[in-house]
C-alpha cells in the first residue's frame, strides 16, 4: 500500500489530518479544504487537529490557514507535532525543538560501558551512565543518578539543548557540536548541576542557580 | 624507519595494556614519536591506563570507517609532546575493523611516527588477528604462571605461523621471594618451555596498579623498580645491552640501601 501523504483519522482527540511528509502550505490547505467540502456537516463544531512530522512551514502562515478554515467553516485548527509515533523515522539532521515541551523517553537502568542509549527527543535516565557508556539525545538530557559517562545532548544541532545530573562527573559533555572534557584532577561535586552551552563553551553551574542561566 | 610492534600474551590480565603503555611513555621520553594503538575494540583500556580516557572523541573505528581523519583520533598525551594514542571504540567489537584495514592503518602511522605499539586484545580470535597484522616484531608478555606460560606458547607459535618471527619475551609480574620459596615459576623454567629472546622481567609491584589507576604510567616514577625494569626493557628493545636488574631484593635495611644506590 503507498503512503498518502495526508490521511485524515477519527481519534479520540477528534478528528486529526496526518501528514506523512512535508507539504507545502498549499497542498495542506487544498487537502483540508476538500475534506471539510466533502462532508461539511459532519465536521461541524469540530476541532480538527493536524499533526505534523515536522513544520517547515512559517507560523504567520500557519496562522492564515487557520483564520481562512476557521472564517469559512467555523472550525478550530490546531497544529501538534507528530514525532511520537514517527520517531524512528527522524533522520540525525533534524534539529529537535521540543526542548520546553517535546516528546521524551524514561530509560530505566544503568548504562554500562559500551552500551548507547540514543533518542531522538529528550532523554530521562533513571539510573547511572558509568564511564564508557554514552547517552545520546536530540534534545535534553537529565540523568537521576551519577553521569560518569559522556554525554550528548542536542546532538541534531539544538545548542539550547542542557544536561543535567543529580551528579555530573561526566568523562565528556557534548552539545551540539560543542564539546568540553572533565578536567584531569577530580573534583566532582555532590549537588545536581547542569551543563549549558553559553558563548560557544560548555559551562556547568550547580542547580540551584538555575535562574542566571535562563 | 619506523617499525610497527604488537604486544600480545593470549592470556588476559598479564600486563599488555600496562606494559604497552609503559614502554610507548619512555620511549617518547627518549624523544621517539610514538603512536599507541589500542585493538581491544569493546574492552578498551590503554586510554585509562595512559590518563586520557576524557579525551577520546573519535576511535579507531572511526578511522577505519571513514567517519574521521587519522589525525583527528589521534590523542594527544598530556604530559610528553611525541606521543599519541589511537584509542579503541567500546561500543563496537572486534569485528568492526578487519586485517586489511589494520594493515592500511598501520602503514598510515608509519609515515608519521617512529614507533607504533600495538596493544592486542586476550585471545586468539579476530581481535588478535586484526593487531597482528601489519606489525613487524611482537612482543609477548607471561606471567610466571603454568597457564599465563601455556597461552604463550600457543601464541608464538600463530605469531610464526603469521610469519612474525623472533618475537621477545617480557615476564611480567615476577615475585622472587615465591621463586625462592620454589612456588613460582623461575625465569629460566619458563625460558626453557618458550625457547624465545627474554626481553625483560618486570617485578610484582603494587605502584604499578596505583599508577595504572591514576593513568600515570609506573615508567615515569624515577625510584620505581618495576619503572626501572620497563625502563631497561625498552633500552633492549632499542639494542642496547643493559644486564638484567637484580629484583632479589630483600627488606633488611642494607638490602634497601643498595636499592637505593643501584637506582640512583
Amino acid at each position: 500500500m503507498i503512503k498518502e501523504a495526508i490521511k485524515i483519522q477519527g481519534t479520540k482527540e477528534g478528528l486529526v489530518i496526518v501528514l506523512e511528509e512535508d507539504v507545502d502550505i498549499e497542498t495542506l490547505k487544498e487537502k483540508i479544504v476538500n475534506r471539510i467540502e466533502k462532508s461539511l456537516k459532519f465536521f461541524e463544531g469540530a476541532t480538527l487537529t493536524v499533526r505534523v512530522k515536522s513544520l517547515n512551514v512559517k507560523e504567520e502562515k500557519l496562522q492564515e490557514l487557520k483564520d481562512f478554515i476557521f472564517d469559512k467553516y467555523g472550525i478550530e485548527v490546531r497544529v501538534k507535532n507528530f514525532q511520537e509515533k514517527h520517531i524512528k523515522n527522524v533522520t540525525d539532521d533534524e534539529i529537535f525543538n521540543g526542548l520546553e515541551e517535546g516528546i521524551t523517553k524514561f530509560h530505566k537502568g544503568t548504562v554500562r560501558s559500551g552500551q548507547v542509549v540514543k533518542y531522538h527527543g529528550n532523554l530521562v535516565i533513571i539510573g547511572d551512565v558509568n564511564p564508557g557508556g554514552l547517552v545520546q539525545a536530540a534534545g535534553n538530557i537529565v540523568v537521576m543518578g551519577t553521569l560518569r559517562g559522556i554525554a550528548h545532548a542536542g546532538f541534531t544541532g539544538n545548542k539550547e539543548a542542557v544536561i543535567v545530573a543529580s551528579s555530573l562527573r561526566a568523562m565528556q559533555l557534548r552539545i551540539a557540536n560543542v564539546i568540553s572534557r572533565a578536567p584531569d584532577k577530580d573534583d566532582a561535586s555532590d549537588y545536581p548541576e547542569i551543563a549549558v552551552v553559553k558563548k560557544g563553551k560548555i559551562i556547568v553551574k550547580p542547580l540551584y542557580h538555575l535562574n542566571d542561566l535562563w | 624507519m619506523s617499525e610497527a610492534i604488537v604486544i600480545t600474551s593470549g592470556k588476559g590480565g598479564v600486563g599488555k595494556t600496562t606494559s604497552t603503555a609503559n614502554i610507548g611513555t619512555y620511549l617518547a621520553m627518549k624523544g621517539y614519536k610514538v603512536a599507541l594503538v589500542d585493538t581491544d575494540i569493546g574492552l578498551r583500556n590503554l586510554d585509562v591506563v595512559m590518563g586520557l580516557e576524557n579525551r577520546i572523541v573519535y576511535d579507531i573505528v572511526d578511522v577505519v570507517e571513514g567517519q574521521c581523519r587519522l589525525k583527528q583520533a589521534l590523542i594527544k598525551d598530556k604530559r610528553f609532546d611525541g606521543l599519541y594514542l589511537l584509542p579503541a571504540a567500546q561500543t563496537r567489537d572486534k569485528s568492526a575493523v578487519t586485517p586489511e584495514q589494520m594493515q592500511k592503518l598501520i602503514g598510515d602511522l608509519k609515515e608519521e611516527f617512529d614507533y607504533i605499539l600495538v596493544d592486542c586484545p586476550a585471545g586468539i580470535e579476530q581481535g588478535f588477528r586484526n593487531a597482528i597484522a601489519g606489525a613487524d616484531r611482537a612482543i609477548v608478555i607471561t606471567t610466571p604462571e603454568v597457564s599465563a606460560v601455556r597461552d604463550a606458547d600457543r601464541i608464538i607459535g600463530l605469531l610464526e605461523a603469521a610469519e612474525l618471527h623472533n618475537p621477545k619475551l617480557v615476564i611480567n609480574r615476577i615475585k622472587m621471594d615465591m621463586v625462592k620459596r620454589g612456588d613460582m615459576m623461575d625465569i629460566e623454567d619458563i625460558i626453557d618451555i618458550l625457547a624465545i629472546d627474554l626481553l625483560g622481567v618486570i617485578p610484582d609491584d603494587e605502584n604499578i596498579i596505583i599508577s595504572s589507576n591514576k593513568g600515570e604510567p609506573i615508567v615515569m616514577d624515577e625510584r620505581s623498580l618495576a619503572g626501572q625494569a620497563y625502563r631497561n626493557l625498552v633500552e633492549r628493545l632499542l639494542g642496547n645491552n643493559v644486564p638484567l636488574i637484580n629484583l632479589d631484593i630483600g627488606n633488611g635495611f642494607m638490602d634497601r640501601l643498595k636499592k637505593l644506590f643501584k637506582l640512583a
